[in-house]
This record gives C-alpha cells, sequence and structure tokens, in this order.
C-alpha cells in the first residue's frame, strides 16, 4: 500500500543525528551523495554503506523502514542492473553464454550503480527520518537566504517547500478514501494495458486534484485571515544556532569522508 | 435467511496481530432482508472499519462474511459480486465526482457492471428521479452543483448500480437541514418502496430513530447492542454510559412520564409527538 512508503516521513527520537543542527545534517548528506558519485572503488563503498548503518543504529531506526522505500524502485534497479550485465562488453570475460558473456567489468560497473543507488535511498531518508519537515526547510531558508540578495524568493520558496511537505500525508489519505469510494463503484485498477490503465487513474486522479485545490484555497484564507503577506518580515519561534555538537560532527564526518577518498584513491 | 451475516468477524489495522490494536474485534450479527439497520456509536468505535468489510474494501483478519448467503472472500468473483450487491456510500461522497457531466458521472457505477447502454441509460434515469433532482441537471458539470446537490448525485451515482444492500455513512453530515431531509428521504424510499435493505452510519440518534427498524450500536470495536429501536432507547441509561443520546424528544416524554403524565414511551420523532399531544389533548377536551 502507499502508506508502507515512508519517504519524508520523522521518526520521533533524541539520538545525536535527531539533535543536529539541521543545516549540519543537510549539508553532510549532499557531501555523502556527492562521495557517493566520485567514488569508484568497491571496497569505499562498503565503507559507506557501512557507516551509515552505524549511523541508523545511532538514532534507533528500523532497516525495515528504508527497505520499503526501496522496494518500489527494485524492479527498476534490477531491470538496469540484467542490461548493464549484459551490454558492458570491456574488461575480461568471466562467464560466457552463448551471445552473452559477463565481463569483470560489467560485474563491477553493476555492482557500483546499484550501491549507489541504495545508498542514496538510505541517506536521504535518514535525513528526512531524523529532521522534522519544519527544521529541514528552515535550514534550507538559511542557507538560500545569501540569494535574497538578488530578488530570490527565499521566503516563499521555504514556505512553498514546508506545505508541499506536510501536504504529502493529507494527499495519501485522501487518495486512499478516493480509491476506496470507486472500488465501491465497481472500478478496477488492476487490468488492461498501460493506456487503459492510466485512463483508469482519472477517476482517482481527478478528484484528488479538486480536493487538492480546495484545501489549497482554505489554507490561503487560512493564512490571509493571519495576516501573512509575501515579503513581510516575519521572525520564527525557533531560531537556529550551531552547536558544539555539530562542530564535532561536522569535522568527524570530514574526517571519514577524507578517508574514503584517500583510500578510493590508494584500493583501486 | 438472513441478507447480511457476519461471523466473528475482527479486523486490525497495518500487520499487528494483538488483540488491542483491533479495530473492530469479534463482531457477529444478521441483518434481515429490507431491514433498515442503523450503526451509531462514537468517532472510533469502528463503524466505519465495519462497514467497510460489507463492501470487501477490508478483509477481516479472521471471521466470515456471508452477504445473500456467499461467503464474500472464497474467490475473486465472489468479491466483484459482493460488489455489486452492495452499493457502499462513503463519507462525503461528493469529492468522488469527476466526469465532466452529471450523467457521465452517475454512469460510471453501472458501466463498470458492463450493463448496456441502454440499461445505463435506463438507471441514470431512474437514479436521478430517485434522488430528487430533475433530469435537466444531467448535461451540467458536477463540480457546478450546491454542495447538497453534488451529495445526492453522488448517492444516485451508487444507487443506479441497484444495490440489495445500500450502505451509508454518515450521508447527511455537513448538510443543512432541508438538505438532510432530502437525504434522509431518500433512504427511506429506497428502503420502503424498492424494499431494499439499508445500513445507515450515523452519529445523529434523531437521524435513524425516524425510520430505522433496528439500532446496532458500536463501542470501542465491539457490539454494545444490535435491537429495535423501542428496546434500545428503554435502556437509554447504557446509552448515557457510553456517551449517547436518545432523541431529544424521546426524553421529553421520558421527563414527563418521570413527573406523573401518562404518556406513551414510544415517542422518537415530532411527527409522532405531535400525535400524541394532539390525541390527549382530544382525550382532555372530549370528556
Amino acid at each position: 500500500m502507499i502508506r508502507d512508503i515512508t519517504i519524508g516521513q520523522y521518526v520521533c527520537g533524541n539520538s545525536v543525528l535527531h539533535r543536529l543542527d539541521p543545516r549540519t545534517k543537510i549539508l553532510s548528506t549532499v557531501s555523502y551523495i556527492f562521495a557517493l558519485f566520485l567514488i569508484d572503488s568497491l571496497w569505499c563503498y562498503v565503507l559507506n554503506f557501512s557507516l551509515i548503518l552505524i549511523f541508523y543504529l545511532i538514532c534507533g531506526i528500523s532497516l525495515k523502514m528504508v527497505l520499503n522505500n526501496v522496494k518500489p524502485i527494485l524492479p527498476i534497479l534490477i531491470l538496469t542492473s540484467i542490461i548493464n550485465l549484459c551490454v558492458i562488453r570491456d574488461g575480461e570475460a568471466v562467464f560466457s553464454f552463448w551471445i552473452f558473456s559477463l565481463t569483470d567489468r560489467a560485474i563491477f560497473f553493476t555492482l557500483t550503480i546499484f550501491f549507489r543507488i541504495i545508498l542514496l535511498i538510505f541517506s536521504s531518508s535518514l535525513l528526512t527520518y531524523t529532521t522534522l519537515p519544519v527544521d529541514l526547510t528552515r535550514g534550507i531558508e538559511k542557507m538560500i537566504k545569501p540569494l535574497a540578495k538578488i530578488r530570490f524568493p527565499v521566503e516563499e520558496i521555504a514556505m512553498m517547500i514546508s506545505i508541499a511537505l506536510r501536504f504529502i500525508p493529507t494527499l495519501i489519505l485522501e487518495a486512499e478514501k478516493i480509491i476506496c469510494a470507486q472500488k465501491s463503484r465497481g472500478f478496477n485498477m488492476e487490468t488492461g494495458g498501460f493506456i487503459k490503465r492510466a485512463k483508469c487513474m482519472v477517476p482517482i486522479l481527478l478528484p484528488l486534484f479538486v480536493c487538492a485545490f480546495k484545501r489549497a484555497d482554505e489554507l490561503a484564507v487560512a493564512m490571509e485571515s493571519r495576516c501573512y503577506r509575501v515579503g513581510g518580515q516575519r521572525t520564527s519561534y525557533k531560531t537556529l544556532s550551531f552547536k558544539k555538537l555539530d562542530i564535532f560532527f561536522a569535522l568527524g564526518f570530514l574526517a571519514v569522508l577524507t578517508m574514503v577518498f584517500m583510500i578510493n584513491a590508494f584500493f583501486r | 435467511m438472513a441478507i447480511v451475516e457476519l461471523e466473528k468477524v475482527s479486523y486490525a489495522y497495518g500487520k499487528s496481530k494483538a488483540a488491542q490494536d483491533e479495530a473492530i474485534s469479534d463482531i457477529s450479527f444478521k441483518i434481515e432482508e429490507g431491514e433498515y439497520v442503523g450503526i451509531i456509536g462514537h468517532t472510533g468505535s469502528g463503524k466505519s472499519t465495519l462497514i467497510k468489510h460489507l463492501n470487501c474494501i477490508l478483509k477481516p483478519t479472521c471471521g466470515k462474511i456471508y452477504i445473500d448467503g456467499v461467503d464474500v472472500w472464497k474467490n475473486k468473483a465472489t468479491v466483484a459480486g459482493n460488489r455489486q450487491n452492495v452499493g457502499l456510500v462513503f463519507q462525503y461522497p461528493e469529492y468522488q465526482l469527476f466526469e465532466e457531466t452529471v450523467e457521465k458521472d452517475i454512469a460510471f457505477g453501472p458501466k463498470n457492471l458492463g450493463l448496456s447502454a441502454d440499461e445505463v441509460r435506463f438507471r441514470v434515469a431512474r437514479a436521478i428521479e430517485m434522488v430528487g433532482l430533475s433530469s435537466s441537471l444531467l448535461g451540467k458539470n458536477p463540480f457546478e452543483l450546491s454542495g447538497g446537490e453534488k451529495r445526492r448525485v453522488a448517492i444516485a451515482g451508487i444507487l443506479a448500480m441497484d444495490p440489495k444492500i445500500l450502505v451509508l455513512d454518515e450521508p447527511t453530515v455537513g448538510l443543512d437541514p432541508a438538505g438532510k431531509e432530502k437525504i434522509l428521504n431518500i433512504i427511506k424510499y429506497y428502503n420502503r418502496d424498492e424494499n431494499r435493505t439499508v445500513v445507515h452510519v450515523t452519529h445523529s440518534m434523531e437521524d435513524i430513530a425516524r425510520y430505522a427498524d433496528k439500532i446496532l450500536i458500536m463501542n470501542g470495536g465491539k457490539i454494545l447492542s444490535f435491537d429495535s429501536v423501542e428496546e434500545t432507547f428503554k435502556r437509554a441509561s447504557m446509552l448515557r454510559s457510553v456517551g449517547l443520546d436518545v432523541p431529544k424528544i424521546y426524553e421529553v416524554f421520558l421527563k414527563l412520564k418521570d413527573k406523573g403524565f401518562d404518556v406513551p414511551l414510544n415517542v422518537y420523532t415530532i411527527q409522532r409527538a405531535l400525535e400524541v399531544v394532539k390525541n390527549i389533548v382530544e382525550r382532555k377536551v372530549k370528556p
């Protein structure tokens, strides 16, 4: 069911990761993802993987949750892996059958891609699991604040992001309700070819859109009645500040990443 | 033979098997053909969960459901057949409208049943008449209608499927008194004149006291009582103990009786009260 996917969901807790400043976490995640795409030694992936596992252990979030996020893209992942295995021809053949042959390069390349995507999901999920959506947007807002000087609508964008995040669960619930209602009118989602199935989405998507617009309207009225206006000077209830913990974490994380790069450079 | 029969049905949301996580537990009851049953209970008492089972939207964690004598979860065909037999009107059904005309929207259900074009047209015409809307609305966009009209169109969409059992989840919520009245009359019509079974979930005792034959009271995922309207209201203290109320007019008559007036107690609606009071006045005047 749609509800099993937990992307963007926050898991309540009080671990070190939960207490970090959102900016530290965002920057760490971004640099981690950069590192993922720059390294090309299998050992480094293993190292990166164990690093993430340690983080999950620290904040006490079960791996089952994140595996649920991986599930929906698993078919695509497996398919691309198979294509990669068949198509890549350079390197030495390890195994060959009829017109297919598996080369060591192909295996290596496939594994790398596979690990990259899995770790991408693991790390970005970890960010949202340990950071409240509100904090996340506030962090982003602070980070892109300098752009306000060139008239970039920083606050508005931050507001849009937080509203969008806030309404994901609401819309999922709404979608489930609509699916139920249409099912009881004899609607069948599962049969037919691609175009037929796409057409089948209309009875669900259309009411969902109507509902989303209605909610947007109501929200706009609610915000205006509380004197929200674009470009207004607002203070926030919680202000972000870097603490000692953030400095320690950032330095430690940087050290680990540097180490990974060094290993990557020496053991290829 | 009962048209609806539940046998020790339990359901827990999520994957939990623990008894305390069950939204409804150990529910057994029978509804006879042509009965009008009101289901009442607090928010979270399991009413909505219960009726979703009648339409195979939810599969019970354990227990059996027989609709029209058929074990509905036997195979795919019985599930599909069940959706034909049972029409479920969800809360705020107007949110499920999606077609560009009222006609097309009402026709969505019958079309899914695989009926011929003629039959579909006939069903649509009949359904719009049943809900008391003019057939001139058929060509209109459903989003142009008023809230009450939209809801009646949505109910027509279910009635057009001609279900043997009509299940409604709080069909009058959020409507003005006039709109409420119209919906209640549609339900009554379908029950009395078309002789179909109706299951009506509501918060309002007044709503079901009017037309229901029996009342099923849910509390904490279990059936607290399932009895005729009269018997149910006789136990007013039990109702109050779970935070439910008897209809206001009934309460008035209870108090009158307490004060020593000789009044009957089977008064649940204003109309009935009016008759009774007229009777008493006439009796007092005549001798």
